[in-house]
C-alpha cells in the first residue's frame, strides 16, 4: 500500500494530510473535482460532488484520471463503491448536449438513445421542447435554453452547453497596466473561462475579483453589464474600471435606485433589478437595451432567486460569475452550476496568502463574564429576545474600549448588528458610525478619509459586511452578529485580508459573552473560521490589560 | 432376486477402496451404522438418501440418470449402453463410459446381470414425476387424468387413418400412439397436417411440459384450432380448463427422438466482464476495513443498547433503525452486520429478558485485525442461516426480520462452500501483480450458472442464495471488486489461517496518534488503536466513516470525560500523550473552561438525609459507629445522608438519644433500577482463543468409514437373506408392493389388525405413500387404506394381473 497523503472515506469525503510530502501535488490533483470543505491546520478535508464532479467533466477530465487519481494517492483502499458512484455520475455529464443546428437551429442532442426517452417523458421537459428530428436529436425552444439546462440537471442528466454565444456589441476596453499586471492566477482564471465560454471564478476576498472581471472584458472586447450587490459595491466597480482599463467616465453607466443610466458599460444592482412594480419587472428590459457581449455576476453566492429566472433567458450571452465560495445558504448551488456555468477556476485561500497576495488573519476570540444583574435578566428575558440581551451587554463596550486602546493607531473598525449599541459605542470611542441610514455621500466621505488614514477607527452596522474596500483595516472588532452564518464571517475577515503595506496580520477580535447564546454563536463561528484555517484563539476579558493581545 | 438383494450382493462383491469411496460420497448411508450389506443397499435404496444423493450429481450425470429411468420406465427392463448412448446425441461414449461407472460407484446405478442398468431403489420417485423435463407416459395419464383414455380410443383413427377403434383399451391405444411417436416418419405424417401455431406451442411445452393454454384462447372465448387439434389427438393431455401437459412420448419425438438434445459435458465458465488486480484488490482490502470498523461500532453501540427483539421473533424495523442510524449504514447492511456478529456469537440473545447483547466487545477488540477477520469468515462460513434474506417478502407478505428463524438455512454452510468452489472455478488462478491480466468478475448469473451446472438439483436454491451470498463474501473482502481475492482463494481452498496472514499483511498497521486542530478535532490517520480510541471516545464524538475517524470535542463531550471520572490535567494529559502535534490554544481552553465550571451543582443517590442547624449534632451523629452501618455520610456541614430508609435513619437516631422529626416532603426515592452500566466492566470477559467459531459440514470422518468396512465385513455371508430385525425387510416389503403396483398385480398381504390378530387377504395395490398403501379389494370392489407399519408380509401372485 502507498503511503500517499489522502485518506478517502466512505461518506465522500477526503482527508489530506497537509505535511505530507506529497501534499500540495495531491492538492492539485483533487482540487479539479473535489470541493474544498474544511481547511484546518493540519488536514484539510474534500467533499465529492455530483456537482464538483461534473465541473471536473466541463474541464475536461474523465472518470478513469479522477479514479487514478484517488487510488495513487491514497493511503487506504478506496471504498469500491465510491469508485462506482464517481464513474457512474461523471458519465452523466455530457450525455446530452444543446448544439446549434444549421437547420433547425437549437437541437438537444444525446448519443444515448434511452437517456432522451428518458428525458423527453419528464413532464416538466416536454413542453420545452420542439419536433423530434431524428432518434438522437430533438429540437428546443430557444427561449427555454436556461430552463432546460436547470430541469436536466435536478434530472441528474446535466446537459453541456455548445450553443455558443452572440457576439454581442464590439466595444474596445484595454487593460491599462501601468505600474501594476495581473497576478498570474487572475490570468489564468480568465484564460480557463474564456475557454470554457461561462462560468464561474472563485476566488477568496481580497484576491481581486474585481480585475478578473476587468480582465474578462477587456478579452471581450464587447458591451458589458454588470451585476453587484449594492450601489456602494457599483462605484468601487466604476472607480476600479476607470483606474484599470482603458473606459473613461463616459463609457460606464450606473443603473441603481438613484441613478438609470445605460451605458457600453453598464454596472446594475441586483436590487433594483429585482424591484417588483404591480407584479412586473420594470427594470427587465436594460437585459435587452443593449447587446451585451458579457454578463458579469459579482458575488454569485447571494444572486437573488428571480436573477435566476432572469438569467435562464440569457444563455445566448457569456456569463462570468465571481464568488468567495460556491456554498450558498439556501443551497441552490446547482442553478448556478447550470445558469450561470460550472466553476472555470478556484485557488484556495490558503494557496493565494502563501503566496504573499492577501494578508493573513489571526482570530481572538474574548469571553467577557455578563454581571449579576444582566445574567438574571438574560435567564429571565424571552427567547426572542435573548440575543440581543448578551450581545448588547455593556462590559463588551468596556472591552471594546480596552482592544482600541490597545492597537492605538493601527487603522480599525468596529462591526455591530444593533444600531443602539453601535450608536453608543460610536459616541464612546469618539468614531464616526455607519449604518443604515447614513446617505452614500457621507458613507463615500467617511470610507475615503479612513483610507486616507484621516479617521483611525469606524464603527459599521453590516451596510459594511459587502464589497467594501478598506484595504487598510488591519483590525477588526465585532460586537454582535446575525447569529453565526458562515457568508457573514467569510465577509468580515474579507474587509481585513487586503494586503498590509508593511506585510502585518491582521486580527479579527470577536466579543462574546459567556454562557449565552452569544457563545453559541461564537462556537459556530470558531468552527467555521479555524476550519477555514486561519489562526485561533480564546482569552478571557479579564487578561486583555496583562497580555499584549498584538504579541 | 428383488432389486434390493441383487443391489446387497454387489455391494459386497466390491473392493474395501470402492465402498470407502461410496461411504465418503454418500455418508448418509452409515449414520448410523448399519449392520449389514443388505440394510446397507435398503438404505441406499431410499427416496430420502437418493435423493440427497442426486443434490451432489452434476448436470451430464443426472442427465444420464434421468435417460435410463425414462428409458427403464418404458419397459420396465434394465437399459443397455447402447440405447442409452442414442438417447444422448452427441454423448462420447468415453464421456458416457466415465460419467456411468461414476453412478454406479455411487450406487445410483445397479447394474443388470445382463449387463444393461437400472435405476437403484425409488430413484424414480426421488427424479419426481417429470424426469428430464418430460411429461408423463401416454398410460399414465390415460389411469389419472379423467376421460383422457376414452380420449386416446378416439384419437387412434386420427393419427393413424385406416386402423380402427373398435374394441381397443385405452392401455392398447396408448401402445398404438406411443409407437406412432416413436417412429420418425411416422411423427412426420402427423405433424404435417398440423394447423398454424400448433409447433409453437409444442415447443413451449418441450422443456416444460405442464404449460398453460390460456393465451392460446380464441376471440370466441374458446380454444383456438392448434390447441383442439393437439387435444383431438391426445398430443396434449388436458390437466384442466387451462392446463395441459405434454405427454413424454409427444417431448421426446419433439427432441428429435431422444431424451435430451445433447449432453451438458462442458461447465458453463464463461466471464462477461474482468477486472483489474488493483481495483480488486483495493476493494478486498476496502471492505475488510470497512467491515471491521463497522463490527467494532456495532458492538460498541449494542453494549450501549442492547437490540430488543419483537415477540414474533427477530429484531424489528425500528430497533434495526436505531442501529442503522448509530452506524450511518443501509438498512441491509446494519441487518447483515448483526446476522455476522450473531453468528460469530459476539452478539448473543439472553434468554432472560430477549435482547441481544454484545458479550464480548473486550474479546473482540483483544484480537489483531487479521484474527477480527478470521473470526468473521468462519462464522459466516459455518452460520446455518442467509442473512441476504432479510428484508424480502415471506408468501403470506410479511417481511423476514432481521435474526429471525425465518431466515434460517440449514444447508447454507454447503452453499457458500459450492460458491467458493466455483468462484475458484471461474478464477484462473496466478495473475497477483497489480498491472498483471484481467480478472475474471464473478457475476450472479455466471456463478448460478456454474453452480446449477454442478448441482442442478439445486437450482432454486441457489438462484435464491447465491446473489446474497456473493454480496456477503465481498464484504468480507473474498472477493473485490466482483473478482476472487487471493485470501478469498486461500479460504476456499481451506486455508483460512493463510488467508489471513495474507489480509494481515495487506492491512495497515494500527496508528497510535492522532492530530488535534484548532476547529477542535482530533483526525486519526488511520485506523486507531483500540485503547486511544476508547479514550477519545470517552471525551469527544466521532464523525465521519471510513477508515479515518474524526472526533470533535465540545463543552458536552469534555463533560462526559469529567463525568466518567477525568479531570483536566488528565485529559490534557491523554490528548499530548497521544497527538502528534501540539494542542491548540483553543481546545487547551475548552478542556480548562469546561473543567472549571464543572460540578458547581452536584447530585447524587441518598435514601434519606439528616438537617439540622447545629453541625455539633451532625457530629454526634456521624461520630457514633452505627452510622456507619447505615452508611451516613456527611455533604454539608448541616447535611447529612444516608443510603437507608428514612425510618431506619430515624430510629437510629432515637436510639442515640435525639428526637428527629420527618420532613413531609422532599421524599427522596430509595431504590432505583439497575441499569446495564452498572455492570462491572469486564464481567463477560473471555479469553480471545475461546472466539472460534465451529466449522461444521456435514460429513463423515474417516475412523468412522473404517469402522463400518469392518462392521459389514464381518456380517456372516448368509445373514443378507435373514437380514434380523433391520430397516431393510420393511424396504424389501415396499420394494414388494411397489413391483406390484407396477405390475398391477395382485398380492397377498398379511396385515395385523387392531386386535393384533394376523390377517391375510387378497388385495390389488394401488398407491404406497406418506406410510399409506392404498389398496382395491377385488372381492368387495372397495378400495381401502392400509397403515404400512401393519403389513407384515407382502407375497405376489404371480402371472396375475389384475385387468386387461
Amino acid at each position: 500500500m502507498v503511503d500517499g497523503p489522502l485518506i478517502v472515506q466512505s461518506d465522500k469525503t477526503i482527508l489530506l494530510e497537509v505535511d505530507h510530502e506529497q501534499a500540495t501535488e495531491a492538492r492539485h490533483a483533487i482540487a479539479a473535482f473535489a470541493e474544498l470543505e474544511r481547511a484546518p491546520e493540519h488536514v484539510h478535508s474534500y467533499r465529492l460532488t455530483p456537482l464538483g464532479l461534473w465541473n471536473a467533466r466541463a474541464a475536461g477530465l474523465d472518470a478513469e484520471r479522477v479514479l487514478d487519481t484517488l487510488l495513487k494517492y491514497s493511503r487506504f483502499p478506496v471504498p469500491h463503491a465510491l469508485l462506482i458512484d464517481i464513474e457512474d455520475t461523471m458519465s452523466r455529464y455530457g450525455r446530452l448536449r444543446l448544439e446549434k443546428d444549421p437547420q433547425h437551429g437549437l437541437v438537444l442532442r444525446t448519443t444515448d438513445y434511452p437517456v432522451l426517452e428518458e428525458v423527453l417523458h419528464a413532464k416538466k421537459i416536454q413542453p420545452l421542447l420542439g419536433p423530434r428530428i431524428d432518434g438522437e436529436t430533438v429540437v428546443v425552444h430557444s427561449s427555454q435554453r436556461g430552463q432546460l439546462k436547470q430541469l436536466l440537471l435536478k434530472l441528474g442528466w446535466p446537459a453541456e452547453d455548445f450553443a455558443g454565444y452572440v457576439d454581442g456589441t464590439p466595444h474596445p476596453i484595454v487593460l491599462a497596466e501601468d505600474g501594476w499586471t495581473l497576478r498570474p492566477y487572475q490570468k489564468l482564471a480568465v484564460e480557463n473561462f474564456w475557454a470554457g465560454g461561462s462560468g464561474v471564478v472563485v476566488l477568496p476576498c481580497g484576491a481581486g475579483k474585481t480585475l478578473v472581471g476587468a480582465a474578462a472584458m477587456a478579452t471581450s472586447q464587447t458591451t458589458t453589464l454588470i451585476l453587484v450587490t449594492n450601489t456602494v459595491s457599483a462605484r468601487q466597480w466604476k472607480d476600479e474600471l476607470l483606474k484599470r482599463t482603458s473606459l473613461t467616465e463616459e463609457e460606464i453607466g450606473e443603473y441603481s435606485g438613484a441613478v438609470k443610466e445605460v451605458r457600453p458599460v453598464t454596472i446594475a444592482t441586483y436590487q433594483v433589478l429585482t424591484t417588483k412594480r404591480g407584479g412586473l419587472y420594470p427594470h427587465l428590459e436594460l437585459l435587452d437595451a443593449n447587446d451585451w457581449g458579457l454578463i458579469v455576476y459579482d458575488e454569485v453566492h447571494l444572486l437573488p432567486a428571480p436573477i435566476f429566472k432572469m438569467t435562464a433567458d440569457l444563455q445566448a450571452r457569456r456569463r462570468l460569475g465571481l464568488t468567495a465560495t460556491l456554498v450558498r445558504e439556501d443551497g441552490r448551488e446547482g442553478e448556478v452550476f447550470s445558469l450561470i456555468g460550472p466553476k472555470r477556476y478556484d485557488a484556495p485561500w490558503k494557496d493565494i496568502e502563501a503566496q504573499g497576495y492577501i494578508a493573513p488573519a489571526d482570530c481572538v476570540e474574548v469571553r467577557v463574564d455578563l454581571p449579576r444583574d444582566e445574567r438574571v435578566a438574560y435567564a429571565m428575558a424571552e427567547d426572542g429576545d435573548k440575543y440581543r440581551l448578551c450581545a448588547t451587554s455593556d462590559t463588551k463596550s468596556d472591552v471594546v474600549e480596552r482592544l482600541v486602546a490597545a492597537h492605538e493607531g493601527e487603522q480599525l473598525l468596529v462591526i455591530g448588528q444593533y444600531i443602539d449599541q453601535l450608536d453608543d459605542l460610536g459616541a464612546r470611542l469618539d468614531a464616526p458610525v455607519i449604518k443604515g441610514e447614513t446617505t452614500v455621500r457621507e458613507r463615500q466621505r467617511l470610507f475615503d478619509a479612513f483610507r486616507s488614514g484621516e479617521i483611525h477607527v469606524l464603527v459599521v452596522s453590516k451596510v459594511a459586511n459587502f464589497s467594501i474596500d478598506l484595504p487598510e483595516a488591519s483590525v477588526a472588532i465585532q460586537v454582535s452578529g446575525s447569529f453565526g452564518s458562515r457568508q457573514e464571517e467569510a465577509q468580515r475577515l474579507g474587509r481585513l485580508l487586503r494586503p498590509k503595506a508593511d506585510g502585518r496580520a491582521a486580527r479579527f477580535y470577536t466579543v462574546v459573552a459567556r454562557d449565552t447564546l452569544d457563545q453559541d454563536f461564537a462556537a459556530k463561528r470558531q468552527r467555521f473560521l479555524a476550519e477555514q484555517g486561519y489562526a485561533y484563539r480564546i482569552l478571557d476579558a479579564a487578561s486583555i490589560g496583562d497580555t499584549k493581545p498584538s504579541e | 432376486m428383488s432389486a434390493i438383494r441383487a443391489l446387497a450382493d454387489q455391494l459386497a462383491r466390491r473392493s474395501d477402496d470402492d465402498l470407502r469411496r461410496l461411504l465418503t460420497l454418500r455418508p448418509d448411508l452409515i449414520l448410523p451404522a448399519v449392520p449389514d450389506f443388505a440394510a446397507l443397499a435398503a438404505r441406499a435404496s431410499t427416496r430420502a438418501s437418493l435423493q440427497r444423493a442426486l443434490d451432489n450429481v452434476n448436470r451430464p450425470e443426472l442427465q444420464v440418470l434421468e435417460t435410463v429411468t425414462v428409458l427403464s420406465e418404458d419397459d420396465g427392463g434394465a437399459v443397455d449402453r447402447a440405447r442409452l448412448a442414442a438417447a444422448l446425441p452427441g454423448s462420447d461414449g468415453d464421456v458416457l463410459k466415465v460419467i456411468l461407472s461414476r453412478l454406479v460407484e455411487r450406487a445410483l446405478l445397479a447394474v443388470a446381470p445382463e449387463g444393461g442398468l437400472l435405476p437403484v431403489g425409488a430413484l424414480a420417485d426421488a427424479l419426481g414425476p417429470y424426469p428430464a423435463g418430460l411429461g408423463r407416459p401416454f398410460r399414465t395419464l390415460a389411469r389419472t387424468v379423467p376421460r383422457f383414455g376414452p380420449a386416446l380410443v378416439d384419437a387412434v383413427p386420427l393419427l393413424a387413418p385406416g386402423s380402427s377403434s373398435e374394441a381397443l383399451t385405452s392401455a392398447a391405444a396408448a401402445r398404438i400412439i406411443d409407437s406412432i411417436t416413436s417412429q420418425p416418419a411416422a411423427w412426420q405424417d402427423v405433424l404435417a397436417g398440423a394447423p398454424e401455431g400448433a409447433s409453437a406451442l409444442l415447443a413451449r411445452l418441450r422443456d416444460a411440459p405442464v404449460g398453460s393454454t390460456a393465451t392460446d384462447t380464441a376471440s370466441n372465448g374458446g380454444v383456438t384450432p392448434a390447441v383442439r387439434w393437439l387435444l383431438d389427438r391426445c398430443l396434449l393431455a388436458p390437466l384442466d380448463a387451462l392446463h395441459v401437459e405434454l405427454p413424454r412420448g409427444v417431448g421426446i419425438a419433439l427432441r428429435g427422438h431422444t431424451v435430451f438434445t445433447a449432453l451438458d459435458v462442458a461447465p458453463p465458465l464463461e466471464i462477461e466482464r474482468t477486472t483489474r488486480p488493483a481495483l480488486r484488490d483495493n476493494a478486498s482490502f476496502g471492505a475488510i476495513a470497512e467491515t471491521l470498523r463497522l463490527m467494532t461500532a456495532l458492538l460498541g453501540s449494542v453494549a450501549a443498547a442492547p437490540v430488543t427483539t419483537l415477540r414474533s421473533g427477530g429484531v424489528g424495523v425500528r430497533e434495526l433503525r436505531r442501529v442503522r442510524e448509530a452506524l450511518r449504514v443501509s438498512e441491509a447492511d446494519a441487518a447483515w452486520l448483526l446476522e455476522l456478529a450473531a453468528a460469530v456469537g459476539l452478539l448473543t440473545l439472553d434468554p432472560d429478558d430477549s435482547r441481544w447483547k454484545a458479550s464480548r466487545l473486550d474479546a473482540w477488540e483483544a484480537l489483531g485485525r487479521d484474527a477480527q477477520w478470521l473470526l468473521l469468515v468462519e462464522g459466516w462460513l459455518a452460520v446455518d442461516r442467509a442473512p441476504a434474506l432479510v428484508g424480502s417478502r415471506l408468501p403470506d407478505g410479511t417481511g423476514i426480520n432481521t435474526l429471525a428463524a425465518e431466515a434460517s438455512r440449514p444447508d447454507a454452510p454447503m452453499v457458500r462452500q459450492r460458491l467458493l468452489s466455483v468462484a475458484t472455478e471461474l478464477s484462473p488462478a496466478g495473475g497477483a501483480e497489480p498491472s498483471g491480466p484481467q480478472l475474471p468478475v464473478l457475476t450472479d448469473q455466471a456463478v448460478i450458472a456454474l453452480a446449477t451446472w454442478h448441482q442442478p438439483r439445486l437450482q432454486r436454491r441457489f438462484t435464491r442464495l447465491l446473489p446474497g451470498m456473493l454480496a456477503e463474501a465481498q464484504s468480507l473482502g473474498l472477493t473485490g471488486g466482483g473478482a476472487l481475492t487471493d485470501a478469498g482463494r486461500l479460504v476456499a481452498e481451506g486455508r483460512l489461517e493463510e488467508a489471513a496472514r495474507s489480509v494481515r499483511e495487506a492491512l495497515p498497521t494500527p496508528v497510535s496518534h492522532v492530530v488535534l486542530q484548532a476547529d477542535l478535532t482530533a483526525v486519526a490517520p488511520g485506523y486507531l488503536e483500540p485503547d486511544v480510541a476508547r479514550g477519545l471516545l470517552r471525551m469527544s464524538t466521532p464523525e465521519g466513516q471510513g477508515p479515518a475517524t474524526t472526533y470533535r470535542f465540545s463543552a458536552d463531550s469534555i463533560r462526559g470525560a469529567l463525568d466518567a471520572g477525568e479531570d483536566a490535567p488528565s485529559i490534557l494529559a491523554f490528548l499530548a500523550l497521544h497527538s502528534a502535534t501540539e494542542i491548540p490554544q483553543a481546545l487547551t481552553y475548552l478542556v480548562e473552561d469546561t473543567a472549571s465550571r464543572y460540578g458547581s451543582l452536584r447530585v447524587g443517590r441518598a435514601g434519606s438525609y439528616v438537617r439540622t442547624e447545629d453541625d455539633a449534632v451532625a457530629a454526634t451523629v456521624l461520630a457514633d459507629p452505627r452510622a456507619a452501618v447505615l452508611g451516613v455520610v456527611q455533604i454539608a456541614p448541616t447535611v447529612l445522608v444516608s443510603a437507608a430508609s428514612p425510618q431506619e435513619l430515624v430510629a437510629l437516631l432515637r436510639d442515640l438519644g435525639f428526637s428527629p422529626a420527618t420532613d413531609a416532603t422532599g421524599s427522596v426515592p430509595t431504590t432505583s433500577a439497575r441499569t446495564d452500566t452498572d455492570r462491572e466492566p469486564g464481567q463477560y470477559r473471555m479469553p480471545p482463543e475461546q472466539l472460534r467459531s465451529r466449522l461444521n459440514p456435514w460429513s463423515v470422518a474417516e475412523e468412522e468409514v473404517a469402522a463400518q468396512l469392518a462392521t459389514l465385513r464381518s456380517a456372516r455371508p448368509g445373514s443378507a437373506d435373514h437380514p434380523a430385525a433391520s430397516d431393510s425387510e420393511t424396504l424389501l416389503g415396499l420394494e414388494t408392493l411397489r413391483a406390484a403396483i407396477r405390475s398391477r398385480s395382485r398380492i397377498r398381504l398379511g396385515t395385523a389388525d387392531s386386535e393384533g390378530n394376523h390377517v391375510r387377504q387378497i388385495l390389488v395395490p394401488l398407491s404406497v405413500s406418506g406410510g399409506r398403501l392404498r389398496v382395491f379389494d377385488p372381492e368387495n370392489q372397495v378400495e381401502k387404506v392400509v397403515s404400512v407399519h401393519r403389513v407384515m408380509d407382502v407375497e405376489i401372485l404371480e402371472g396375475s394381473p389384475s385387468d386387461g
